[in-house]
């Protein structure tokens, strides 16, 4: 079943066509990576997803629901979480509150309940062991009290994956998570996204390694210019004639960022 | 003694300032110098409303509270599209609208003036006449603010503001609605200030329109800064600092034509100082970056 559906998306840059009347779905509890040479459009698809940039024309629906014209918050809590290219942690904030402060729901978000109502809420209790699960799950529990900007870059990754899961989200847009990361962490975030996907969340990811996406997708979408040239599981993609044309001079590229 | 009391009192009255005006800045990230005007508009909802329609001085603040509030919240709300450096400029501007408002409606606020004959509260037969009975009142009430601020920002709320002051996009797109926080925020603080400037038009028993210009919201925001944002110990520094430090150079025995001057480039040279030693303020914990 499609959890998420962009029919005929199209966006401009002045006179740049970056989205090209694009139509593609994303299947429930699945792997879907979003590949292509820099420059084609993925970050800004993402963008049209998570309401960051409008749509100039088309519809994007999620469980069948139009989403386009919804502001960015409104998607969020639809069930799209989003993880961007950098962390961009809270950084002044512990590691534990980063993630925290993602979990949707909490009765003191409200100003007045935040004042007048009795601390230590069984509802807090509640997000507290949420958040400790998924520092389990990202092995940070060690450094639930440090600073987000006293972490490595790759911890900041992680730590961003934790947060991002703690909205609670079904859908998860990954914009090029394993850039920047040495092999065995890229090697762990791989294994924490299939376990994510094997919990029942369904992942739209967008990679440039093309080791990690032709291990954990199920499905490829290949994107050159704004337009989807090709589609498919990874095992038909991966020696298609137009993927080796449209990737064939930066492949080398890719891999150099994944090590 | 009596001078002392006095020096406490506007020390209490301006930490509150201080704390409420680093819920925005210091929390939210918003650097906001609109801050005396949400204290005058308090200050002169409640004396109106004490001196032209009688009302009793603890609902005057009550109603400060709701017009500083709902003000605030609409500049918040009109102020949302621009950022940073230009969001300063704006509430710089609605400060600036505010006390021309102040000095020009002459037939509400008297004009330059002032507002005259403010009374004391009474509560319950007792009269806060006495400066030491005000000072208690002063206190009581600035202990309230104060807890209340510590509680919304030890709160899920405060946390989110803190995620938002860090970088606003990660908050957005975890389904953080920012634009409504930053009017909250705004809103509280706005309140709290509107609710010290009725306590001050009772405690003052004269206002004016040049208690609430624009030096008066620069100085407000020079205690946070010198206290340091995000800690409210950083406010009640400030305001003590601030307050204290001309009050000291009187004693110095410099010529009062001297005096005023030489206050003015100490503080100058103490903000300088601390932008270049210690740019998170005595006791703040951010950086201004």
């Amino acid at each position: 079943m499609a959890l998420l559906e962009i029919r005929d998306g199209a966006k401009d840059f002045g006179g740049l066509r970056a989205v090209n009347h694009v139509s593609f779905s994303v299947s429930d509890r699945k792997i879907t990576s979003l590949i292509g040479p820099n420059g084609a459009g993925k970050t800004t698809i993402f963008n049209l997803i998570s309401g960051l940039l409008p749509l100039d024309s088309g519809e994007i629906l999620y469980r069948g629901r139009r989403l386009d014209g919804l502001p960015p918050h409104r998607i969020a809590t639809l069930g799209i979480g989003r993880m961007l290219q950098d962390p961009r942690v809270f950084r002044h904030l512990t590691v534990l509150e980063n993630i925290l402060v993602a979990v949707p729901g909490q009765r003191g978000e409200n100003p007045l309940h935040a004042i007048f109502t009795p601390r230590g809420s069984r509802q807090d209790a509640a997000a507290l062991e949420q958040v400790r699960e998924i520092l389990r799950f990202i092995e940070m529990e060690g450094q639930a009290a440090a600073l987000a900007h006293d972490l490595s870059f790759g911890e900041q990754r992680f730590l961003s994956f934790g947060r991002v899961l703690a909205t609670g989200a079904e859908l998860l847009l990954l914009d090029e998570p394993t850039v920047g990361l040495d092999g065995a962490m890229v090697h762990r975030l791989s294994e924490l996204f299939h376990k994510t996907v094997q919990g029942g969340k369904t992942i739209l990811l967008i990679e440039h390694n093309m080791k990690v996406v032709m291990g954990i997708s199920d499905y490829l979408i290949v994107l050159v210019e704004g337009q989807v040239i090709l589609e498919g599981a990874p095992e038909a993609v991966r020696n298609h004639p137009e993927l080796l044309k449209a990737y064939l001079g930066t492949t080398h590229v890719a891999e150099r960022h994944g090590r | 003694m009596a001078y002392l009391l006095h020096l406490l009192t506007l020390i209490v009255i301006y930490s509150v300032l201080g704390a409420s005006l680093n819920l925005m800045v210091g929390y939210a990230g918003l650097l906001s110098l609109t801050h005396a005007a949400f204290y005058g508009i308090g200050a002169y909802t409640s004396a109106l409303l004490a001196t032209k329609l009688g009302w009793s001085p603890f609902i005057g603040m009550g109603a400060a509270v709701i017009v500083g509030s709902v003000v605030a919240a609409l500049a918040a709300a009109l102020f949302l599209r621009f950022r940073d450096d230009y969001f300063i400029l704006a509430t710089m501007g609605l400060q600036i609208i505010t006390h021309g408002l102040f000095h020009n409606w002459v037939s509400l606020t008297n004009g330059p003036f002032g507002i005259y004959g403010i009374p004391r509260p009474t509560l319950a037969a007792f009269p806060f006449t006495s400066n030491a009975s005000y000072f208690v009142l002063t206190l009581i009430v600035a202990v309230l603010v104060l807890w209340a601020l510590h509680r919304l920002v030890e709160s899920p709320f405060g946390r989110t503001l803190r995620a938002i002051r860090d970088d606003e996009v990660p908050a957005l797109i975890l389904g953080k609605n920012v634009g409504r926080y930053k009017v909250f925020a705004s809103a509280a603080a706005g309140g709290m200030a509107a609710l010290i400037g009725g306590l001050y038009a009772h405690y003052i028993r004269y206002i004016g329109p040049d208690s609430f210009a624009l030096g008066e919201s620069i100085f407000i925001f020079t205690i946070v800064i010198i206290g340091g944002s995000g800690n409210w110990w950083g406010s009640i520094l400030g305001a003590a600092i601030l307050i204290l430090l001309p009050e000291g150079l009187r004693f110095v025995g410099l010529p009062s034509a001297v005096a005023g001057p030489v206050q003015q480039m100490i503080f100058g040279l103490l903000l300088m100082g601390l932008m270049l030693y210690r740019p998170q303020g005595f006791v703040g914990r951010y950086r201004f970056e």
